[in-house]
């Protein structure tokens, strides 16, 4: 199965922790402290993501797109719509709230799906960003 | 056009007319669950469960002739005795009945809201000066049987 684009929906909720540079720390016997830099890019941001009341066949795509990218194995990018409602910039400048068009999402975990109703169903996507 | 008061109002019990009730409302309400999404500025919806619900008042009344007592019917639907030689905390099941609020609007049938509904309570308060009566209240399992209103 090719990998399917990430469903083009505007979620009801966004939380994004942003991502930190590759550092490693040190302490010295005399209590000095080393920190070494690792890397130039900050990464490992994650994002939970909560779609609130949506039909059964729009949760559906959420499995498909999941299984289409292997689960937790493939990067992917996500959909424009997955930032609606954030006036910053997405993919360049200081405001950024992943790092730019490098960042490829992944998902964390397998997405959940609350069943509300019949034909309505709350689903929730945790994504992590890999470079 | 016509008004209707409670003179044009009737409530049978698993299909009998009940006797002296003095009053019975219904409500029906729609839960909306909430659609919101992000860069939406007006809160929207979609249709979610609902609910019907509503309570009567029976003066406690018997029957010369028949001995029936519509107040006691209900009361007997919720109250329910231990089992013999059951726990103190086991007693049987609380029992559906069928409820059918009426409007006699003149036409044969008349104008109702039927359904099987579990009492939810049953309040009884004897005063001097007072009619005894039961105050009840009770809830809709699953949608209505029949409605025409």
């Amino acid at each position: 199965m090719s990998q399917l684009p990430y469903p083009t929906l505007t979620p009801s909720s966004r939380s994004i922790a942003i991502g930190d540079y590759p550092i490693k720390k040190y302490n010295a016997m005399d209590g000095a402290e080393i920190r070494i830099l690792y890397g130039s890019e900050d990464t490992n941001a994650t994002m939970q993501l909560t779609y609130q009341n949506i039909t059964d066949d729009l949760a559906s795509e959420f499995i498909r797109h999941f299984r289409s990218t292997k689960g937790t194995f493939e990067r992917f990018p996500v959909a424009q719509e997955v930032y609606d409602g954030w006036d910053g910039d997405t993919t360049v400048g200081p405001n950024q709230i992943f790092r730019g068009e490098k960042a490829r999402w992944r998902h964390e975990k397998p997405p959940t799906i609350a069943s509300v109703r019949p034909g309505i169903s709350t689903v929730q996507i945790s994504l992590i960003t890999v470079l | 056009m016509a008004f209707y008061s409670g003179s044009n109002g009737e409530l049978l019990i698993n299909g009998q007319k009940a006797a002296r009730v003095s009053n019975w409302s219904v409500s029906s309400n729609l839960g909306v669950l909430d659609t919101t999404s992000l860069a939406d500025t007006d809160k929207t919806g979609t249709p979610g469960i609902r609910s019907t619900s509503g309570s009567c008042s029976l003066f406690y009344y018997s029957d010369d002739i028949t001995l029936a007592n519509s107040a006691s019917t209900l009361i007997n639907k919720l109250i329910k005795t231990k089992l013999p030689g059951g726990a103190p905390g086991q007693a049987a099941e609380t029992e559906l009945v069928q409820l059918k609020l009426k409007v006699n609007d003149g036409s044969t049938s008349g104008k109702y809201i039927t359904g099987n509904v579990y009492l939810t309570s049953v309040s009884m308060t004897m005063a001097v000066g007072d009619v005894l009566s039961a105050e009840c209240s009770f809830e809709f399992s699953g949608a209505p049987v029949e409605v025409f209103l």
